[in-house]
């Protein structure tokens, strides 16, 4: 394997990030930094019910009042026909997103968009936004998954009849699709087991949290192009969206991302920016749109809720004979939940031979859910992952060893489908086994947890570009907006190639007309993918630096090597030269053909899936229910860590987001369906003063499918936690927490109960 | 975040320039550090203000000065140099508990003392945006007719959740309060009405100037509170307790809660419990004291009950500790 033969100058190294300085110094612009002249305010109105028909929209008095320049509603959207297509690790249905970004007959959440002014001030756009008069005939609602699953319950929307069951159904129901992953004799595996544990659970949709709300600016001119300035993580999809839902063709729009302020999935879809480009439209001038935090909280996607029954059995030497899994996911306002991904990955550990997986998609009157971090597979790891821990412990067996004997290894069928390739889970399993913190010991109160968990990271479409200066330094252009410091692995990437120092090579993020398309910044596809792109272009430019070198000594391009960023005469028969370097060949590149500019696109096949073990150290106390996180370890193979640091960040971050959905994150809805808590003062996330410092332990199995080995990372640390958390709360007083969070009052409450 | 509405800022520099301005501006409005006012402005909660007089730039209400046996604190000192201050730390540690665990860092770099003591009541039918009351029907504490949390009252049951008030109370607290009549003075008490929507005793021109803590010898004094997270989290419940021991026996014992009730708690009848050992019978009539004083009511996300409960577990742990000889350190 390359990575085991050739030294390496710059993989596995720490250089600083090419963002850093920006970000620390606050010089970074994000999405609401930009101003533009003649700039209008553009704000949404939004439905105070979560459930409701639209009778009728007035705009008339928005529209008179002095300053406001537009005032659209769902009426100045095309109707769209439903078609789902790919959109980053979620499928997207155009239909549903035009009625998400302004609803049309009917609002289906609290907070559902239903008109949009532009004006030539906020004070004046919120004022616009109250002369707004909406008669709505409010209906009965649903938002729990469960109910919306029962015959009786409120129906979202009447053409939704059930995909994935033979018959079609004819009546419609909340329940839009059914999907099932199965493999051997179910009974026969149960009547094998020495123990089966049977457990149903509860996970509560957890919102991405990113800290900078969604922000946009539009400018469109007279002409019909316009240009759009926003926080995504994919400008090529917010492109494609736009030009989908207004009917426009791609090459009218150009998209720009700036800086982006966090995004864990939640940026992977648009709420702001086709309004944003329509009342440009209509008005002839730039519009900006930023949301609040309430609005981001009561509009845009968490990921699902859920409702879970998990049931396996096993030998007494802990070889699990059967496994079931039955996952009910929220998918809120429109279809399309991550209850695929999630039954895909709920075995996807093990080498069970007898399983079930079925998984339903389930609407209700919640905001539509978006991708985070590896959507849908953490809420089936609870019930998976916790369902192992009660059984290794009905066996009286070593919770890790459980693990080991049934892990998937290289070679194992896996339970979605296909036979996988070298993987590391075992050697995840193996690190957590020689680690200090396995052992340590614990005091009152005190126990421990592990959980492993899966996510399958992804490869796609990816352009890179790199530009020679004319003094030998480099300009690499990526397509992919930077969320988790890929600029600065892009970077070492092209240093490595070329062999010159990372500080002559510079990365920018380019807009949508700069740089071709490139699939989004989702699925853990960056540093594999867009990675690959960018070692291709490099290798693009060192050919051409070849050639120009044998060009200069009139001898053939094969009889020319680079080498530690230089050109060398491949051997003795090639002649005798001085070696020739970047900086020596880019200033004489007019002379030699010109500039030198490398280039790749390429459709990136055989990402390397990923898996994780955390172990977790809580104490509870028993007469508060406050739990506190004294100890935490994710062990996690990357294949290739390419910048440790940032591997390590991203175990780090992935750990802290897991432990504030085990512990303490949750939507507040009142009788009404209202949102309660819209704010991060009452949807808790962890603050830096509940987490102890996180270790991250980087295992590396190389994936053969990367040049460097690389696997991706920034999802599978979101997977364990929750079921690490309650492994580690039973471990320290006996009580078995199925049903998330376990916050101090429903703790406390269990143990009143006893467990 | 939502827009504020436009005022006028006035910056005096003397208590009766600010008086007079306050007079010249009934409705204008205090500004601390701003940290809850501002907030509750964006929101359109209380009617906008057409001045807001800013308090921090009076010198004599930015001084700590005394020393072990009473502490004058200005009432714009900021809690950030309260938490820090040595005297404050040596001989007042549950004040410097109780400022240290406000909000967080960057809050309790502005935020102010009498700002903490005037802190508006909170509730989960209040403290939201414009659009959420509005769509609700607004509520009894501002807007609105009904109160959500009980809705047959006729008072406001929004908590009262300022950290520090509790363990001043414990200390003898007493405020210095600037009015049309001059400089007065009363206990901290007194200075909270018993309703959750006018929740402060001041009359309309009134302005807190300083508070005054007290430290009997032999006094032990802590504060904790309960929170979800260990920052930026206001008290499901705070429980501040001053204690001595006279030998063996509980000497003296003064509570404060925080968090639970529309004003902070100076628990009464504690005396009874004095002239004995801290055992469990000793806490289990402390327990039923807490229950009978404190409200449960569902003013925020987490049950009345639970922060009952849990204020009841604070205090008996403060009181085992303090008597105990506890890390938690003596007033002198
Ligand atoms: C995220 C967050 C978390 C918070 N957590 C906590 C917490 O844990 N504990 C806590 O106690 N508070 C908390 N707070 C509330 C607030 O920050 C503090 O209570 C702070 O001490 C208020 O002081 P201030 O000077 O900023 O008050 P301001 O906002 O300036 O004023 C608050 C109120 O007091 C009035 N006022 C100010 N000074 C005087 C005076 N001298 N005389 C009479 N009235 C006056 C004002 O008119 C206003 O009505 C939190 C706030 C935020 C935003």
């Amino acid at each position: 394997m390359a990575t085991e033969v050739k030294e390496l100058k710059w993989i596995g190294k720490r250089p600083i990030r090419p963002d850093g300085v920006d970000k620390v110094t606050g010089r970074a612009k994000f999405g609401a930094d930009l101003t533009l002249p003649g700039m209008l305010v553009g704000k949404v109105l939004r439905s105070p019910h979560a459930h409701a028909r639209i009778k009728s929209i007035d705009t008339t008095k928005a529209r008179a009042l002095a300053g406001v320049k537009a005032v659209v509603t769902s009426a100045d959207l095309p109707e769209l026909a439903s078609e789902w297509v790919p959109a980053g690790e979620l499928q997207i249905n155009f239909r549903d997103l035009s009625s998400n970004i302004l609803a049309r007959q009917k609002v289906f959440y609290d907070g559902h968009a239903v008109a949009a002014v532009a004006a030539t001030s906020a004070a004046l756009a919120k004022q616009a936004l109250a002369l707004i008069e909406v008669d709505y005939e409010v209906l009965p609602h649903v938002i729990d998954v469960v109910a919306a699953m029962q015959p009786e319950a409120p129906l979202l929307h009447d053409d939704l009849f059930t995909e994935g069951v033979t018959p079609t159904p004819e009546t419609p129901s909340n329940i839009a699709k059914r999907v099932e992953f199965a493999r051997g004799d179910l009974e026969a595996g149960f009547a094998q087991a020495d123990a089966v544990v049977e457990r149903d659970y509860t996970t509560k949709p957890v919102h991405q949290g990113y800290i900078e709300p969604h922000a946009v600016v539009a400018s469109t001119s007279e002409d019909g192009q316009s240009e759009v300035w926003c926080s995504t993580q994919g400008q090529f999809s917010v492109r494609f969206y736009i030009a989908k839902l207004l009917s426009m063709e791609i090459s009218q729009i150009r998209v720009t991302p700036s800086e982006i302020g966090g995004g864990f999935g939640g940026k992977t879809t648009v709420y702001l920016e086709p309004l944003a480009v329509l009342l440009s439209r209509q008005t002839g001038r730039p519009v900006k749109m930023v949301m609040t935090r309430a609005e981001v909280f009561r509009a845009t996607g968490p990921t699902s809720g859920a409702a879970l029954s998990v049931k396996i059995g096993a030998t007494k030497d802990g070889t699990v004979t059967a496994a079931e899994a039955t996952l009910r996911y929220q998918a809120g306002a429109f279809p399309g939940s991550p209850v695929q991904p999630g039954a895909m990955c709920a075995f996807a550990p093990y080498a069970f031979e007898t399983f079930k997986v079925v998984g339903y998609d389930v609407v209700v009157n919640r905001p539509k859910v978006a991708a985070y971090r590896a959507p849908g597979s953490p809420i089936a790891a609870f019930g998976v992952e916790s369902a192992l821990d009660e059984l290794a412990k009905r066996l009286e067996i070593d919770p890790l060893a459980l693990r080991e004997k049934n892990a998937a290894r290289e070679g194992t069928h896996a339970a979605y489908g296909p036979r996988y390739g070298p993987i590391g889970f075992v050697e995840t399993l193996q690190a957590v086994r020689e680690h200090p913190h396995y052992q340590a010991p614990l005091g009152p109160n005190q126990g421990r947890g592990i959980a492993s968990g899966f996510w399958f990271n992804i490869g796609g479409e990816s352009c890179a570009m790199l530009n020679v200066a004319e003094d030998g330094t480099v300009v690499v252009v990526s397509g992919n907006p930077d969320i988790g410091g890929s600029r600065a692995s892009l970077a070492m990437m092209a240093a490595e190639v070329l062999g010159i120092d990372f500080e002559r090579v510079r990365i920018i993020v380019g807009d949508t007309s700069t740089i071709g398309y490139t699939f989004l910044t989702g699925g853990s596809r960056v540093t594999f993918a867009t990675g690959m792109a960018v070692v291709q272009a490099a290798e693009d430019v060192v050919r051409q630096l070849r050639e120009r070198a044998a060009k200069v000594w009139e001898i053939s391009a094969d009889a020319v090597i680079w080498e530690d960023g230089q050109a060398h005469p491949a051997g003795a028969n090639a002649g005798e030269f001085e070696p020739l370097s970047l900086r020596d060949i880019a200033a004489e590149a007019g002379k030699t053909g010109g500039p030198i500019c490398g280039n790749a696109s390429l459709n990136a096949q055989g990402a390397g899936p990923g898996f994780g073990t955390h172990i977790c150290d809580v104490e509870v106390d028993k007469e508060t229910g406050r739990v506190t996180i004294l100890r935490y370890t994710a062990v996690q193979d990357a294949g290739r860590a390419v910048h440790p640091s940032y591997v390590e960040g991203q175990l780090q971050g992935g750990a802290a987001q897991g432990i504030g959905w085990a512990l303490n994150e949750e939507y507040v809805y009142d009788e009404d369906g209202r949102l309660q808590n819209p704010g991060f003062l009452d949807y808790r996330v962890p603050v830096a003063s509940d987490l102890p410092m996180i270790e991250a332990v980087i295992v590396e199995v190389p994936n053969p499918n990367h040049p460097y080995g690389v696997r991706g990372v920034g999802e599978v640390p979101i997977v364990p936690p929750m079921a690490a958390v309650a492994n580690a709360i039973e471990n320290a007083i006996g009580v078995r927490m199925c049903d998330l969070p376990m916050s101090p009052p429903r703790l406390l409450a269990a143990i009143d109960n006893g467990g | 975040m939502e827009l504020l509405p436009p005022f006028e800022l006035l910056r005096p520099t003397t208590v009766e320039q600010a008086l007079a301005w306050r007079l010249e501006n009934p409705n204008s409005r205090l500004l601390g550090g701003g940290t809850d006012l501002i907030v509750n402005l964006r929101r359109g909660i209380g009617e906008a203000p057409q001045a807001l007089i800013d308090l921090n730039q009076i010198d004599e209400m930015t001084v700590i000065a005394g020393d072990g046996a009473a502490l004058r604190i200005g009432a714009s000192v900021k809690l950030a140099a309260l938490a820090a201050h040595p005297l404050v730390r040596a001989h007042y540690p549950g004040l410097a508990q109780a400022a240290a665990s406000v909000a967080a860092a960057t809050q309790r770099n502005m935020a102010t003392v009498g700002g903490n003591l005037c802190l508006d009541t909170r509730c989960i039918f209040y403290n939201q945006s414009e659009w959420w009351r509005a769509s609700n029907d607004y509520c009894l504490k501002y807007g609105g007719s009904k109160c959500h949390v009980a809705p047959k009252s006729k008072v406001c049951y929004a908590t009262f959740s300022g950290d520090l008030a509790p363990a001043l109370l414990v200390l003898e607290g007493e405020v210095e309060i600037i009015g049309r009549g001059g400089r007065r003075t009363a206990p901290l008490a007194e200075l909270y009405s018993r309703d959750g929507r006018d929740y402060l005793s001041l009359a309309r021109e009134e302005f807190v100037c300083s508070v005054t803590a007290r430290a009997a010898p032999g006094l032990r004094a802590a504060y904790d509170k309960i929170r979800v997270r260990r920052a930026i989290e206001f008290p499901l419940a705070g429980v501040a307790v001053a204690l001595a021991r006279d030998g063996d026996k509980l000497g003296a014992l003064r509570v404060a809660v925080t968090g639970t009730n529309p004003w902070p708690v100076l628990l009464e009848e504690t005396a009874a419990l004095c002239g004995g050992g801290v055992d469990e019978a000793l806490l289990q009539r402390f327990d039923a004291l807490l229950k009978a004083q404190l409200m449960a009511m569902k003013t925020t996300f987490t049950s009345g009950h639970y922060r009952r409960r849990a204020a009841t577990v604070l205090a008996r742990r403060l009181v085992r500790r303090l008597f105990d000889g506890g890390y938690m350190g003596e007033t002198r």
